[in-house]
């Protein structure tokens, strides 16, 4: 776990309240939409139902006049047709003569919808009514509505269900929420204890992957390749570190020596006379291992890639070759140099001429007296090749490996003078342009071959 | 010539500046990278080495406020760093030349004398070297010695062209690499040391005296 002091803050969490707020307020919305909408529409429908019916009714009065509408009324409020509607038929100064409210009630009489509180003789009550009332020819009163109790009951029913759904709502958006916010939180807690272990120095461990195939299982493996690759980096550079100790004390060891010796006679008051100079060559040796292993590290971070230029690999295994035409000549050996055409790749000019003469060197070192080192420079499908073979022992498919490795040298018969540095430095020069190095039989004797990337477009 | 080191570690400052003293130049030594700018900016030297890693403030930003500032000092960029790619960046950001540490003496005083020269007298273009009995035609690409003609391989006509050029001058085996071949490493083998053995026999074959002389734990030198 990491030490941290405050309470543990839950990005999932926050987002999960914020969601449920989200989500109550849009439910909430719908759900006043449709109580509206709906008590609405049941009201509407009662008005044109009550003006309907108040347009008979002044019919009725035009027709038959006073007695007619009395008649039509009493027929109605008896019928028990529509339980709900209420009458009322009364003189211009609101006296009832007909009807089933017990006064007239105090609204305009301009025929519109209006709702008031009214005392139903028929069923003793005072009720909420809704109705319209207008004013007679001869200046009479006629008030025609429904009682509205049933609605309001309805209007009871619809708010209840709707709260209830509500509720159900929330409930229900907290509980997915809550079981989403677990799984993640579950998976990021198992990816954080890997962490937690490998900072706590177990390099070996990963990230758990469930399988799932998901966003967490990519990020789990993804974290587990760069996990893989800093253990194989931590373990190259232990390697690197324990070889070091044992490839330079031993040269310091003799310096040391040196100096000791030196320092001794010079109290004698003489010098032994090679003793400096060689006190200087040992200096100078451990000064090329050191600017191998710079370079090799520099090459391998790929801090050079921003000064890469195109480059003609012919004319660097032209110049490589002519370095060491004289030293090749000197122990007998033929140097050929197959690299006429120009063949052209992007790379570091430097890093390349360091990697072909590195290439040479080994391989004039390791043939016999008499035989033909050959450098070559190609093209072939599409790749730039540098190649250089010769007529040594060769490296083994099972040695290959060790021999690129940084110290890796082989077998302690063979007389392999350096530090065992240069084709460590030639394989991280092809790693640093891509290139792929081939070892490969020269029957007799090794080949060895540096395929650089086809050229794109 | 008047140099000024800027270099914060002691030691290697004092072992420049002692060596240098001897080959009779005046020497200031400034440890912090501010002083030592704001001398170099202040006072007139003929040549300014430069260390690339200072405390607090960088050699290359060193260099690039002194190039801004129109200061046309010839600067040698030491580093301890690596110098494949290094030297290319230092170059670029406007250094004379570049040396790695460690480095013997010689070297570096040869490469800033080289470069103190340079900066004060553009080579004239001259069609013939002259060393001793030594003849090299610039324009025909031959070399005659005391009246005899030397057969020379091209590569080895540009090692004596260098030699030439710098004539009494130390010349390190890594001149020769970064001047001849381009070469900004030391290869495995001390193949230049194969060259000159060549060279030599070619020069100084039946001569009375030799003319290519070496240089212990340095180089080599060219002169009657």
């Amino acid at each position: 776990m990491t030490p941290s002091a405050a309470p543990h803050k839950s990005a999932t969490l926050r987002l999960l309240l914020l969601y449920l707020l989200a989500s109550f307020i849009s439910a909430a919305l719908a759900l006043a939409i449709v109580y509206v909408g709906v008590t609405r529409l049941l009201e509407g429908q009662t008005a044109t139902v009550v003006e309907a019916e108040l347009r008979g009714l002044v019919d009725d009065y035009a027709q038959g006049g006073q007695f007619e509408l009395r008649s039509a009324i009493l027929r109605r409020t008896q019928s028990r047709e529509d339980d709900d509607a209420v009458y009322l038929y009364a003189t211009s100064s609101g006296a009832p003569l007909a009807g089933n409210l017990s006064s007239w009630p105090d609204i305009p009489l301009d025929g519109r919808w209006r709702k008031v509180t009214l005392v139903r003789t028929d069923v003793r009550k005072r009720v909420l009514v809704g109705g319209r009332a207008f004013q007679l020819e001869g200046g009479s009163r006629l008030f025609v509505g429904r009682d509205l109790r049933a609605q309001r009951q309805f209007e009871g029913i619809l708010t209840l269900t709707l709260v209830v759904l509500l509720v159900f709502f929330l409930l229900a958006g907290s509980f997915a929420g809550l079981a989403v916010s677990r799984t993640v939180l579950r998976r990021v807690r198992d990816i954080e204890e890997a962490a937690g272990d490998i900072v706590a120095g177990d390099l070996s461990r990963r990230a758990p992957v469930s399988g799932a195939g998901d966003e967490f299982d990519r990020l789990a493996l993804s974290l587990n390749a760069m996990l893989a690759r800093i253990e194989a980096l931590v373990d190259e550079l232990r390697t690197v570190t324990d070889s070091i100790a044992h490839d330079l004390r031993t040269p310091l060891a003799r310096l040391r020596t040196k100096l000791e010796t030196a320092a001794a006679s010079s109290e004698e008051g003489k010098v032994a006379p090679g003793l400096i100079d060689e006190a200087l060559s040992e200096a100078d040796y451990m000064q090329t291992v050191f600017t191998a292993l710079i370079d090799i590290a520099r090459a391998e971070a790929g801090i050079a890639q921003e000064q890469f230029e195109t480059v003609d690999i012919s004319a660097i295994v032209r110049d490589a070759a002519d370095l060491y035409h004289p030293v090749a000549e000197e122990r007998g050996q033929t140097l050929l140099i197959e690299a006429e055409a120009p063949v052209t790749t992007t790379g570091h000019a430097q890093f390349l001429a360091r990697a072909a003469a590195n290439l040479i060197d080994n391989a004039i070192k390791f043939s016999p007296p008499g035989s033909t080192v050959r450098a070559r420079a190609y093209q072939e499908d599409g790749h730039a090749v540098l190649e250089v073979s010769d007529r040594g022992p060769g490296i083994s498919e099972a040695d290959w490996p060790n021999a690129t490795r940084r110290f890796g040298r082989l077998d302690k018969e063979r007389p392999a003078p350096g530090a065992g540095l240069g084709l460590s430095l030639v394989a991280t020069v092809a790693k640093m342009h891509g290139a792929e190095l081939r070892r490969s039989d020269n029957a007799p004797g090794l080949r060895i071959a540096m395929l650089f990337p086809a050229k794109r477009g | 010539m008047r140099i000024l080191i800027i270099e914060d570690d002691e030691n290697n400052a004092r072992f420049m500046e002692k060596g240098l003293k001897e080959a009779g130049h005046t020497v200031e030594w400034c440890p912090s990278g501010a002083d030592g700018l704001a001398m170099a900016l202040s006072e007139d030297f003929d040549a300014i080495v430069l260390d690339r890693m200072l405390p607090h403030m960088d050699g290359v930003s060193i260099l690039k406020t002194l190039r801004s500032e129109g200061r046309e000092t010839p600067i040698l960029l030491l580093s301890a760093l690596g110098q494949l790619d290094h030297r290319v960046e230092g170059l670029k950001a406007g250094a004379d030349d570049y040396l790695a540490k460690p480095f013997a003496f010689s070297e570096l005083l040869v490469r800033l004398e080289t470069i103190a020269r340079r900066a004060r007298s553009a080579p004239a273009a001259t069609t013939k070297l002259t060393v001793g009995d030594l003849e090299l035609d610039l324009v025909a690409h031959a070399a005659r010695r005391g009246g005899r003609t030397i057969d020379l391989l091209p590569r080895e006509y540009r090692i004596l062209e260098y030699l030439m050029r710098n004539a009494g001058r130390t010349v390190t085996r890594t001149m020769l690499l970064e001047n001849v071949w381009d070469y900004q490493f030391d290869p495995q083998t001390n193949v230049i040391d194969v060259h000159i053995s060549r060279l030599r026999r070619k020069i100084d074959k039946d001569a009375a005296a030799p003319l290519i002389h070496t240089v212990r734990g340095a180089g080599y030198r060219l002169s009657p």
